[in-house]
């Protein structure tokens, strides 16, 4: 029995491997500028210790003004090192790291599930879910650190379950839910609060292992500190991008609670009666709860998921609409069975917390962490089902299998034919075929200017030329002032020079001059300007070049 | 616990018919109508009451069941305008009511003031004047739409005359309550009928060719009020077990508070600024409302 266990997982195992690895340097097509710039920035620690603003070995890096938390940077550094600056090296630590959250996914169901005499094909139905996850698939092929975060949040969980046999792993927790703090932004609220869960379930045996718990949470607070130090230096470091797109930024809020009591004002009630109904802890309160919730319904789980680029799926949600029936019947039974079920509850209600904060909603990236425990519903669901013997066993589970089947071909038909070729617009495809272009016409002209529809262009020049980075750090030209959604641009480096106006076709006429190269987006160059253009696979204009 | 009911009872009779023909704004010739709907309102809680007693068999059930459709923003709303919902709804619970007699005249008779209510207001009944013509997509959608957390909770997107724009047929704080009832109710199979009922209900709505419009959704407030009505009593049995740390006790006053505090913001919402926008927009105009 257990051979057959461990033979199935290995399966799984290769599946895993197959559907996270295979041509991740292609698909998604383009590289998302995060993607580059986080690939430059490992390059730019790799070759000189500093990132592109030239900050020693960073603890958060600047970026784009975003404040990026930086493990999945250094990770991708022996990986550069070994293949040099290229798609597989940026995304290939987080597509490993997803393979890892799969087999972690197994060991973790096992420990929760304790047992349960299921507990086999349990755990090898949740290991499997997640490894034909259409969400868990599209962040592990993707980098933009949730991947990172999840896994090493994973192994704090699975670590702090083994220190109730052997208290010495309470070490390794505090290391990694440390590190989970240095992924991603949404863990730095995760990770503290889901901590405290667990220490008042498991309070009884945490007190019989004081002394080890005390001093893990010592280790855990000194791999922090450069965290918390650089905290005092700039403030931007512990929420950076955060604060831009937290709900308290958002104006919507303020102006219902403003509408309303013009309302209350006109019926003549007094302010202080107003202010007790309308006031911003309870409208913010509403609309956090509101957020919250749109993350558990159909529409996103089921239907159209995150439509923001570049986490959309096209044509379905973040799971498998054949899965709309195993969820509830697994919420249900895992709530009347299990003893862990406050835990995974816990872990579902934190991980969809930092989304729900924030006015993006719903969002794919911000609650990945929920994926675990969907993942772990739909398996129980699957179990009961077959189990119920609605149907006789073997046909029940034939039929699921040929659903999950047709689900499995339907995603990765949308991910590899529908998603490069009819929304590739999404990962920004076309800056790799511009750098072609540019480096081999370059020499003809004395300025490059791109236009402010090409956004970070700048990052995708340096990664593609793998311009070194000492020079960068020199010649950029930035100001730091932040434009409206937060973001820093380079003013220019070399001979490239990056607009932040926008411009019409009658004044880009007037300043176009001899030797200029100009680059837009499709509604930036007028037709009689452009001289070539970069398309996307399904023929629409990606980018524009123009010259007199 | 008569005593109970009979303050329910009191503060039904002060939300259905308090100032029934001011809030909303109204004209004369809606009165009679919105008297009816009122009385069908009122009528309702005892039966909840009664029926709740009934099928469950549990007093305590039955008063958390009627107190929840006492102060359900949906019922308010439906309860005091011209709305044949109300009287439908009315025709429900009795139906429900007579059903859980042994006796079979009963049970006869609550099926045929069942059927004619509906045939009094089939006009009204989408599938009485219309073919089915939403297609699958669409049903399916508008399934998930009315089932979804936005819908119960936190809005209203439809544009008919008594619906209030930022609520939604619960209270959002009653979440909790909401979440524990359903747990239970599904755990229970002898509530099939129940069940059974609430998803015909839904069905028909999500299939109306006027969605988001559909206005049989609103006999969704008797099922609603039941869940709510489980998940109080199912909370409150849980409070009352064992010794419970100082601290959940704390967190449940806090909780308690927020309730009370949602529900008092729901009514000044309601008097204020839904009377306000009715006036507004001339929203008595319409004979139905």
């Amino acid at each position: 029995m257990q051979r057959r266990i461990w033979l199935i997982l290995i399966l799984i195992i290769v599946l895993t491997s197959l559907l996270r690895l295979y041509r991740l340097n292609h698909y998604p097509s383009g590289l998302y500028s995060d993607e580059a710039n986080q690939g430059y920035n490992a390059y730019s620690i790799l070759k000189t210790g500093k990132d592109e603003h030239g900050i020693f070995l960073p603890v958060t890096l600047r970026s784009f003004g975003d404040w990026k938390p930086p493990l999945q940077t250094y990770l991708m550094i022996p990986f550069i090192k070994v293949f040099g600056l290229k798609e597989i090296s940026v995304r290939l630590p987080g597509a490993l790291l997803g393979i890892f959250s799969v087999v972690l996914t197994y060991f973790l169901v096992k420990k929760l599930t304790g047992a349960e005499k299921n507990s086999g094909k349990l755990t090898l139905l949740a290991a499997f879910l997640l490894a034909i996850s259409p969400w868990h698939l599209h962040q592990s092929r993707s980098v933009m650190l949730v991947m990172v975060a999840l896994f090493f949040f994973l192994l704090g969980f699975y670590s702090f379950l083994l220190s109730n046999k052997k208290a010495g792993f309470l070490y390794l927790c505090a290391i990694t839910f440390a590190l989970s703090i240095y992924s991603y932004y949404g863990m730095r609220l995760i990770t503290p609060l889901f901590l405290l869960i667990l220490l008042i379930m498991y309070y009884s045996w945490i007190k019989l292992n004081s002394k080890s718990f005390f001093k893990a949470l010592l280790l855990g607070f000194f791999i922090l500190l450069p965290l918390l130090l650089s905290f005092l230096k700039e403030p931007d470091t512990i929420f950076g991008r955060a604060k831009n797109v937290s709900v308290f930024s958002d104006q919507g809020v303020s102006l219902k609670l403003w509408e309303l009591q013009s309302q209350d004002g006109v019926s003549q009630v007094r302010p202080k009666v107003s202010l007790f109904f309308h006031n911003k802890p309870y409208g913010y309160s509403i609309d956090i709860l509101k957020r919250f919730f749109l993350h558990l319904q159909a529409d996103f789980l089921f239907f159209k998921g995150d439509t923001a680029p570049p986490f959309k799926i096209p044509n379905m949600g973040v799971l498998y609409i054949t899965e709309i029936f195993f969820l509830p019947v697994g919420v249900f039974y895992f709530l009347k069975k299990n003893k862990n079920r406050f835990v995974i509850i816990a872990l579902l209600c934190l991980s969809i917390l930092p989304a729900a904060l924030t006015f993006m909603t719903p969002s794919h990236n911000r609650s990945f962490n929920a994926v675990i425990p969907l993942v772990f519903f739909m398996a129980y669901g699957i179990d009961v089902t077959i189990a119920k013997r609605i149907l006789p066993k073997t046909i029940l589970a034939i039929l699921v299998g040929v659903i999950y089947l047709f689900s499995i071909y339907y995603y990765l038909n949308n991910y590899y034919v529908v998603l490069p070729n009819r929304e590739s617009d999404q990962w920004l495809y076309g800056y790799k075929e511009l750098v072609n272009y540019i480096n081999l016409n370059d020499v003809k002209y004395k300025n490059i200017i791109f236009l402010p529809g090409t956004g970070m262009a700048y990052t995708y020049l340096l990664f593609y030329n793998q311009y070194p980075p000492d020079l960068f750090i020199k010649e950029a030209v930035r100001d730091y002032t932040p434009d409206r959604f937060g973001f820093e641009h380079v003013k220019g480096y070399n001979k490239y020079n990056f607009f932040e106006k926008e411009r019409n076709n009658d004044q880009l006429r007037t300043i176009m001059g001899e030797g200029e190269l100009y680059i837009g987006r499709e509604n930036e160059i007028p037709e009689d300007l452009t001289k070539v253009k970069i398309f996307y696979p399904d023929g629409k204009v990606a980018l524009r070049i123009g010259y007199l | 616990m008569k005593i109970n009911l009979l303050l329910i009872l009191v503060l039904g009779l002060v939300l259905r018919f308090g100032y029934l023909g001011s809030l909303p704004p109204s004209t004369e010739a809606l009165l009679s109508g919105r008297f009816i709907s009122a009385v069908s309102g009122f009528l309702s809680i005892l039966l909840i009451y009664l029926f709740c007693r009934r099928y469950f068999n549990n007093k305590t059930l039955a008063l958390f069941s009627a107190l929840s459709f006492t102060l359900l923003p949906l019922a308010i709303v439906e309860n005091r305008i011209n709305s044949w919902v109300s009287v439908l709804n009315l025709g429900v619970i009795i139906f429900f009511l007579l059903l859980t007699f042994k006796n079979r005249w009963l049970n006869i008779t609550g099926l045929v003031i069942f059927i004619i209510v509906v045939y009094f207001y089939r006009n009204n009944l989408w599938f009485f004047n219309n073919t089915l013509s939403v297609k699958p997509g669409n049903f399916f959608n508008n399934i998930f739409n009315l089932i979804s957390f936005n819908k119960i909770f936190f809005s209203n997107d439809t544009y008919w005359a008594g619906g209030l724009r930022n609520y939604g047929m619960l209270y959002p704080e009653s979440i909790i309550l909401f979440l524990l009832g359903i747990y239970q109710f599904l755990r229970e199979r002898k509530k099939l009928s129940i069940i059974i009922f609430s998803l015909i209900i839904i069905v028909i709505a999500s299939a109306s060719p006027t969605y988001p419009e559909a206005r049989e959704a609103g006999l969704l407030m008797f099922p609603l009020s039941l869940i709510v009505g489980i998940g109080i009593q199912y909370f409150c049995e849980w409070f009352r077990k064992g010794k419970k740390p100082f601290f959940v006790i704390i967190l449940t006053g806090i909780y308690s508070l927020i309730l009370l505090y949602g529900i008092i913001n729901f009514f000044h919402y309601y008097i204020i600024h839904y009377k306000l926008r009715v006036q507004q927009e001339n929203l008595f105009i319409n004979k139905n409302f």
